[in-house]
């Protein structure tokens, strides 16, 4: 009898390890089925979306394809001397070549339906990246039946497989042009915008003033209802050099931690913008040169909410951010003083 | 099994707006909305109407 006791225990002994990496591929694997679907669905999505929309007079699918396989290196940081700069240099030049590649699928294309198709070539591409990247990791740990090299992975497909979907569901909002939680910070901003003459501040970016009890308000935003965040680095560097203001406040989305509720506002102090940061060094680099201090107003919400339509809670989030600003604006400037207030964040579906 | 989320459908309205008497309407989204986009009449002041929301919300 105690042979039953024995015989599992010899068995787990030798091949428990074995055994784990069969149970645990097979979960990476149905992942990976998954996220294949993913990829393979919305690539249908955007040439099917090309095709109806824009109606290219060739075949969209091998400039799309060629696309999805392109790279950004980036810049050698071992002397870090420069960095950002040459940073800014690659994404503007990977960003203007997307833009120059859409605009060629058709002459007839407008720069609304060419941004939407942007960002979904941007949802489509990093797809593909994750996909790419997974099976890479996976098939390396089972060609090599190396059971610590999947662990890691196992412990980060959760999270992977979040953004995926997040990235799934993002492209029927941009085919819609429907406003994503992102774009929170251009929704408030944009309100108080109405009926102000709009002028441009930098590439897709544009800016008005405002009277709001006595002080000068300059309205930053990117330019609506396009699926753009517009360059507020170079607009807020142009607006400073004319009118130098006393305060700075930025309205963004910010990534709620798990057990905060969706549409949350906090308050807070430092250049709130995210991007790959470039545009947030602009930022702080004008403002400390100028000595303006900058406030914070961040409205909370999950990564798939910020790239997915703007759920209820967050567009109710409005009216509550808009009376924080306004009381930033009395506690710390006077009468006369002036002050630049910056929706940051995706405009897609959000006019001024 | 029990940590299984349940599929949402998430349904897109619009909420619009009179910009006189502040009546507010709801409806389902339409292609070619965007916020702050002028829209009818209002129906009970002759107003201008215009989009003030757009959400989505969980269908129940």
């Amino acid at each position: 009898m105690w042979l039953v006791w024995i015989v599992p225990i010899v068995l787990f002994m030798f091949y428990g390890q074995k055994i784990q990496l069969q149970i645990t591929s097979s979960e990476i694997n149905k992942s990976l089925e998954k996220l294949k679907t993913f990829k393979e669905d919305t690539r249908k999505e955007l040439l099917d979306y090309i095709k109806s929309t824009i109606k290219p007079a060739a075949d969209p699918s091998t400039k799309i394809d060629r696309y999805l396989e392109y790279f950004t290196i980036m810049p050698v940081d071992l002397d870090p001397n420069g960095i950002i700069q040459k940073i800014r240099h690659t994404m503007r030049s990977r960003e203007d070549y997307t833009r120059l590649q859409v605009k060629t699928l058709s002459s007839e294309i407008n720069s609304l339906e060419s941004s939407k198709i942007e960002n979904i070539l941007e949802a489509v591409t990093t797809l593909h990246l994750l996909y790419k990247m997974v099976r890479h990791l996976f098939l390396t740990a089972k060609k090599q039946n190396n059971f610590p090299l999947i662990l890691p992975l196992q412990m980060m497909m959760p999270f992977i497989m979040e953004e995926a979907e997040a990235l799934k569901d993002a492209v029927s909002a941009f085919k819609q042009g429907q406003p994503i939680g992102d774009g929170i910070g251009p929704m408030i901003v944009g309100k108080m915008m109405l009926g102000t003459e709009k002028k441009t501040a930098a590439f897709e970016t544009v800016w008005s003033e405002k009277e709001f009890e006595g002080r000068k308000l300059y309205l930053l935003k990117a330019e609506g209802p396009a699926a753009t965040v517009g360059r507020p680095g170079d607009a807020l560097e142009r607006i400073i050099s004319e009118n130098k203001p006393d305060v700075i406040v930025m309205v963004d989305a910010a990534l709620k931690l798990e057990g905060e509720d969706s549409g949350t506002v906090s308050q807070g102090f430092g250049a709130a913008i995210g991007g790959i940061g470039t545009d947030r060094y602009q930022i702080e680099e004008v403002a400390t040169r100028h000595k303006i201090p900058i406030y914070a107003v961040v409205v909370k919400q999950s990564i798939k909410e910020a790239i997915t339509l703007m759920k209820k809670e967050i567009a109710d989030s409005a009216e509550k951010v808009t009376s924080q600003i306004h009381e930033i604006i009395k506690d710390n400037t006077k009468p006369g003083h002036s002050v630049l207030v910056i929706g940051v964040g995706n405009t897609l579906g959000v006019s001024q | 099994m029990i940590f299984r989320k349940k599929d949402e459908i998430i349904v897109p309205y619009t909420v619009e707006q009179c910009s006189s008497c502040n009546a507010i309407s709801k409806r389902k989204f339409k292609e070619g909305d965007f916020v702050f986009k002028n829209t009818n009449a209002c129906s009970s002041c002759k107003g201008q109407m215009s989009i003030a929301k757009i959400f989505g919300e969980v269908s129940t």
